[in-house]
């Protein structure tokens, strides 16, 4: 049984996951294009999703997230939301370890 | 009843550890493209329907490791949303892997290597073509294919310098001001792709 030495990269001892490294350097790649191609990849960034509480049970008005949060600071500030919800500690946003209830944020 | 069957058996078959697994690395031979064991089971129990077509027989087979080293390498290179490259005969291709700039000739050693930001070139006789790859893994196989798989890249020609510029002083300074662990790797990321973009605008 080893130890766990393996040198992990800085964003994995950060907290940040293979997949969310590689979607914050496309965006800036992305970002540093020339026009119109930076227009036409702008459409790949857009995120769409809806958030919503659920409440005893029943599933509260989903707030509809406008696709205007995209790229590196969508994903900080989705990645903020989820702990805001986690950290709150309610019963309601929260996954408890009963597993049975649904987590309403799914990435 | 017949269709848990034919489940149970597809099932059976894809645990057999066949030739199908992308990375083995033994030298295998072409598979031939219908479900044999499937096949054989099915008329035991049904003989008189006809076997329907397994995910096996429509897949193509894998082309087999050649004994001799081959003279060109098969690229695929392709994106989420597009195909870059498909099936096109090289001589070499260049690519940024996180342990620097790994150059892959046919008959190259089978490889998964991921790739940092960086260029890769594709070699065609006197053709270079450069691209700018955000990050992504590159696998090598045995038999000379190279498949690239990269979540954004771009031809070196389509980045503006100034912009690269402007970002690598922002994230410089945010590198500086930052406080917490995740702003420190945000913002090295961003050190870190800006600079490669550098390095690809003037090399």
């Amino acid at each position: 049984m080893s130890a766990t030495t393996a040198a992990v990269p800085f964003w994995r001892a950060a907290g940040m996951t293979y997949i969310g490294y590689s979607n914050i350097c496309a965006a800036l790649v992305r970002n540093c294009l020339k026009e119109p191609f930076k227009s036409e990849a702008a459409s790949r960034e857009k995120v769409h999703f809806s958030i919503s509480k659920w409440a005893d049970g029943k599933q509260e008005k989903p707030m509809q997230r406008a696709p205007a949060l995209c790229g590196v600071w969508g994903r900080v500030l989705v990645a903020s939301l989820t702990l805001a919800c986690a950290m709150r500690g309610d019963r309601d946003s929260n996954p408890g370890p009963s597993g049975h209830r649904r987590c309403p944020l799914r990435r | 009843m017949l269709r848990h069957a034919a489940r149970r058996l597809v099932s059976r078959t894809a645990a057999a550890p066949t030739a199908r697994r992308a990375l083995a690395t033994a030298e295998v031979p072409a598979e031939a493209a219908e479900d044999s064991t499937f096949v054989e089971a099915w008329k035991k129990v049904a003989p008189n329907i006809e076997p329907p077509t397994t995910p096996l027989s429509l897949m193509q087979p894998r082309p087999p490791t050649p004994a001799t080293i081959p003279t060109k390498l098969t690229v695929n290179f392709v994106l989420p949303y597009k195909s870059e490259i498909a099936n096109k005969e090289v001589d070499m291709v260049i690519v940024p892997a996180t342990t620097g700039q790994m150059g892959v000739l046919p008959g190259h050693v089978a490889t998964i290597a991921e790739l940092k930001p960086g260029v890769l070139s594709v070699h065609e006789g006197n053709d270079v073509t450069k691209y700018f790859v955000s990050s992504g893994f590159a696998f090598v196989h045995a038999n000379s294919i190279a498949d690239i798989v990269a979540v954004e890249a771009v031809p070196v020609d389509q980045i503006d310098p100034a912009l690269v510029q402007k970002g690598l002083a922002d994230f410089t300074a945010k590198l500086g001001s930052a406080s917490t662990d995740l702003e420190k790797a945000e913002a090295q990321i961003g050190v870190d792709v800006h600079s490669a973009l550098n390095a690809a605008l003037t090399g």
